[in-house]
């Protein structure tokens, strides 16, 4: 039974707490409910109707459509390349991730602490103080307009590193290493069969952050691409902004916009919530090892 | 190579089924005298795997930061070429008012934004965790929601209704006779932003918090309760005080993010004339190096700007290992004969 539902003032504090609660995921659900609402209607309608209600025809597959036929097919191409560089970025965070992780956590060496202390440091930079510096060097190796420019930077992850190695600490006992190295088994086999079976779920919580941090990385993409076809979703709905409001002539832009933006986010968002507790386990991580 | 039915008979002491089967022969009965190697041996795999991870961070974390500071140290003329110039770019960085205007806005920013999202989210998080309203399931995606969202969508979903020509807000405005709000005004840009940060941020921080306080052991609630204590003293003097680590860790990110403030003006430039070339320092460094080509003078202030937030990062950091005694024990360093 709920502690609190003993004490005093049970009634009104259950009165706060709710509105508190539906105050807040009104004020979360109402740019989204905007762009559902939007995306279903047309672009003279999406000009003049109030933006809370529908209005006129059911357009949103009409829009999907523009969507995809604008610029023969340029969306499709950005959808690609998001998926790209999310998937390889987030693939490659966790593999090194994990690595890394096992090595601090099961390893004496020198300068180990002063090795995690700097990824610590690096925790809490985001990727947007060093795109420009990236940028630069990225300029001086030729190494513009390559996906790798975007997906070798998502493959840094401070995060994963951190998040695998409380966990592989906390979940890996040594019984298990010792036993396998008596065995004679060596530090690799060790690596794959007893160590990446035990530390999967965080893997999984490493990949899924990893995966979204690439998807809707912005800064850095927008500063290495030049070239339309190799642009991610975020840099390509930016691009389709700035022509809409400098007035291109485009009729359908506003809608295309709003659209591409809802299909956007539709990937992630399901994704997120098809993999709940892949999330869920890596923020108890995450909050216990920070406590 | 170890006999392989050796290798077989440690497989099966791992598999917790078999632990009954006497016959077998398992790992500790096994004579480890001969067999055990040295820590240092085992110490140089530590290397091998950290290796690809660091590798990757110094050419994607540290390398940048050294070019940056390499061109920041040089001056591109038309005539004359590039040439050595020492900390000059700085010094014109540092002299440029309409930087420090960048700096002095994104900390003002930075000071509303920041406690106005920890105050929000420890007040819905609490109040999850009180447990008195169901559905906690649903919640706890909803609100986790904006994490999904790319700042570009968020900022075009809040700047699209903030257009004062078709905007919801303004409709509703103008049905009650009011003038639209001033959304994408000089004025109002500043708080419009913060909004959205708002948005995108506060329900990561309630997650957090909600996590976190769930970690709270129900013994502790139902003692403060037996010994009389109401609900709001329960918050205020038993789960705020167990979660101060997360909102402080919850304050050093969204300070540092709200300095890196780059894409919510960026975007929102296209829409609000009133979004000046330096309106922040990321955005200034930005504008320097692709709409004026000076890219030693751009190294130089993205130089400045990663820099303070290492600096602020590093502080952190060490403050924290300082505080609080940690289980990562500092013997490592010294190559210690501690047992793995």
């Amino acid at each position: 039974m709920n502690p609190v539902a003993r004490g005093r003032h049970y009634r009104s504090a259950r009165l706060v707490v709710t509105v508190v609660m539906a105050l807040f995921a009104v004020y979360i659900a109402l740019p989204l409910y905007w762009l559902l609402v939007a995306t279903t209607k047309s672009n003279d309608a999406l000009l003049t109707s109030f933006g809370f209600w529908f209005s006129g025809r059911f357009e949103l597959f009409a829009n999907i459509g523009h969507v995809f036929t604008l610029d023969k097919g340029v969306f499709a191409r950005w959808l690609l390349n998001t998926v790209l560089y999310a998937g390889a970025g987030g693939l490659l965070a966790t593999a090194l991730a994990a690595g890394a992780g096992y090595g601090f956590a099961c390893f004496r060496f020198r300068g180990r602490q002063l090795l995690f202390y700097t990824v610590l440091v690096s925790l809490m930079v985001p990727f947007t103080a060093l795109a420009i510096p990236t940028y630069l060097m990225d300029a001086k190796v030729s190494l513009i307009n390559d996906p790798l420019a975007v997906i070798l930077p998502a493959g840094v992850s401070p995060v994963g590193v951190y998040l695998l190695r409380v966990y592989t600490e906390a979940g890996l006992p040594k019984e298990l290493l010792d036993a396998a190295r008596v065995d004679g088994a060596g530090e690799l086999t060790i690596f794959f069969r007893v160590v990446m079976p035990i530390i999967r779920p965080a893997c999984a919580t490493v990949l899924l952050l990893t995966v979204v941090a690439t998807w809707n990385n912005y800064f850095l993409p927008l500063l290495v691409l030049s070239r339309n076809n190799v642009f991610p979703l975020t840099v390509g709905l930016s691009v389709l902004n700035s022509q809409a409001a400098a007035g291109e002539g485009h009729q359908i832009i506003y809608t295309v916009i709003v659209t591409g933006g809802l299909i956007g986010i539709a990937p992630l968002i399901v994704l997120f919530v098809v993999l709940q507790r892949y999330w869920r386990s890596g923020l108890v991580l995450g909050s216990l090892a920070g406590t | 190579m170890p006999a392989l039915n050796m290798r077989e008979a440690s497989r099966h002491s791992l598999d917790r089924r078999s632990q009954r089967s006497a016959t077998r022969m398992d790992a500790s009965t096994v004579p480890t005298l001969h067999v055990k190697r040295s820590m240092k041996q085992y110490g140089s795999f530590g290397y091998r795997f950290i290796a690809p991870f660091m590798l990757l961070f110094a050419a994607f974390a540290l390398a940048p930061l050294c070019y940056a500071f390499y061109t920041s140290l040089y001056v591109s003329r038309l005539v004359g070429g590039t040439k050595f110039a020492g900390l000059l770019n700085y010094q014109s960085v540092v002299s440029d008012p309409a930087f420090w205007a960048g700096v002095e806005r994104v900390l003002e920013f930075g000071a509303v934004v920041v406690p106005l999202t920890l105050l929000i989210a420890v007040a819905v998080a609490v109040s999850m965790d009180l447990g008195l309203v169901g559905a906690d399931g649903f919640f706890r995606v909803l609100y986790f929601v904006p994490f999904a969202v790319p700042g570009v969508v968020a900022t075009i979903m809040w700047g699209y209704m903030y257009e004062p020509s078709f905007g919801p807000f303004a409709d509703i405005a103008h049905q009650l006779g009011m003038e639209p709000p001033a959304f994408l005004s000089a004025a109002g840009l500043l708080p419009s932003m913060g909004n959205i940060v708002v948005w995108a941020t506060t329900g990561y921080n309630v997650i957090l918090m909600y996590t976190g306080l769930k970690a709270v052991p129900h013994e502790l609630s139902e003692a403060a309760i037996i010994d009389g204590a109401s609900t709001l003293g329960l918050i205020r003097h038993v789960k705020l005080p167990l979660i101060r680590p997360v909102i402080m860790l919850g304050a050093l990110l969204g300070v540092i993010g709200s300095l890196q403030l780059f894409t919510e003006p960026e975007i929102l430039s296209s829409l609000a004339p009133a979004v000046t070339s330096s309106y922040t320092p990321n955005l200034y460094a930005y504008n320097t190096a692709f709409t004026g080509q000076e890219f030693n003078l751009a190294g130089a202030m993205a130089f400045l700007i990663a820099g303070a937030v290492i600096v602020l990062a590093t502080g952190a950091v060490f403050t924290r290992r300082l505080a609080k005694k940690t289980g990562y024990s500092l013997s490592g360093a010294q190559g210690g004969n501690v047992h793995p």
